[in-house]
């Protein structure tokens, strides 16, 4: 039951953080009318895996390896793509208010902008969605689990859940400024993890070679642990990462962290030097 | 309009993954995995029973003729397990989501020649030998 709960957790986790991010940035800026709009996208999105998940399994029982690891390699892109749009824009947003103004802040968020935060929860729940539904009808299908390993994946997901609402929750308390540097990092982390995973799935598809090691934390901290595949599922924490991935993980996280803290909104400053 | 745009979303992307299925139905495009004419195809696909327990596989030593092979995995262990087929560093296929109970079966199409199978997760070293022969 408990390796079961861990996997589908560790599946779920990224995904609900970013649900609730959005969630709360959304109700934070004023745009909570556009929060059905994000329902709707992380709805089609569960709608979408679910049903290609039951197409896969009735037609061809799985997907090739290279076309699962090449689409994931791309979805995870994607994420990262719109994520760093999304950073940079937040901290233009940030840049714009002066001083603590929190309630009655006109933003210009347009209807573009909106699409695409909803577009980052439907490519951030799919990524996972066609993997976890087929893992989930294998459980079902197969006689050797019962139901309390069901059970197990079941309280995984919800628990998943549970954590996205409480980011939801937790970032509509917390004031704004505070808001925008903490989840901006905490993003700055999450895309950075996309980046080496994706590293790692384009390898798996054959695209390169990607075996070497950088380092070896297993003695320390493994990923599949229970704390590490909860850090693996919500920042990409791997404890053996190939050089490749370590690469790609520091060429995004080295230059968007700098940019973003350098420039960090509501900086204290004496009001003629503000930038 | 928006409602719209995210149902355009869902269709496009059922739709490439549905294309994605059926174009590569037989092909897995992997090294190693190439059909041949004649001989191999007409040969009855094999089967091999696998069970991956905490710190071995068993068996650790598997022989097939190439061609299309089933492997039916199944973990008798406690935690989470995976099983890859590795021709040298590069992965050929592998099925993934393996919790203490599931049996998962991998299909796959190998030429002749030495594998490994694996399970990478980090800190497990779970592996053996497989030999494809001609």
């Amino acid at each position: 039951m408990v390796p079961t709960f861990l996997l589908m957790l560790r599946e779920g986790l990224e995904a609900a953080l970013i649900v609730g991010i959005v969630s709360a940035y959304l109700v934070k800026i004023g745009r909570r009318d556009a929060l059905p709009k994000v329902a709707a996208g992380l709805l089609a999105a569960v709608g979408v895996s679910i049903l290609a998940g039951v197409i896969v399994v009735a037609t061809v029982g799985r997907l090739p390896l290279v076309v699962q690891e090449t689409l994931e390699g791309l979805a995870a892109l994607a994420a990262v793509a719109v994520l760093t749009w999304m950073l940079f824009w937040m901290r233009r947003q940030g840049r714009a208010i002066k001083g603590e103004l929190e309630r009655g802040v006109e933003m210009a968020v347009t209807d573009g902008r909106t699409f695409a935060l909803v577009g980052l929860v439907f490519i951030a729940v799919i990524r996972e969605g066609l993997e976890t539904v087929l893992f989930l009808i294998a459980l079902i299908s197969s006689t050797g689990t019962g139901a309390d390993t069901i059970l197990g994946g079941v309280l995984g997901l919800a628990t998943a859940v549970g954590v996205g609402w409480a980011i939801f929750v937790g970032g509509v308390r917390i004031n704004l400024r505070t808001f925008f540097t903490a989840t901006g990092i905490v993003l700055i982390f999450v895309a950075a993890g996309l980046v080496a995973f994706s590293i790692a799935e384009f390898g798996e598809a054959g695209l390169f070679p990607n075996s070497t090691v950088a380092f070896n934390l297993n003695g320390v901290l493994a990923d599949s642990t229970p704390l590490g595949s909860v850090l693996r599922g919500l920042i990409g924490y791997r404890s053996q990462p190939t050089v490749l991935e370590l690469v790609g993980y520091l060429l995004y996280l080295v230059p968007v962290m700098f940019l973003f803290v350098a420039d960090r909104p509501f900086r204290r400053r004496a009001p003629a030097a503000a930038s | 309009m928006l409602s719209r745009r995210v149902l355009a979303l869902g269709f496009a992307g059922l739709i490439s993954f549905a294309i994605a299925a059926c174009g590569s139905t037989g092909s897995t495009g992997s090294p190693g995995t190439a059909v041949t004419d004649g001989a191999i195809g007409s040969r009855s696909p094999s089967t091999v029973a696998v069970e991956v327990n905490d710190g071995a596989f068993t068996p650790s030593t598997i022989t097939v003729p190439a061609g299309s092979v089933t492997f039916s995995v199944k973990n008798v262990g406690s935690i989470e397990h995976e099983f890859e087929i590795f021709k040298g560093d590069q992965v050929v296929d592998e099925v993934e989501g393996l919790v203490p109970g599931l049996a998962r079966d991998l299909t796959v199409t190998l030429e002749p020649g030495q594998y490994t199978y694996e399970c990478k997760l980090s800190g497990h070293e779970e592996s053996g030998t497989l030999t494809v022969t001609d």
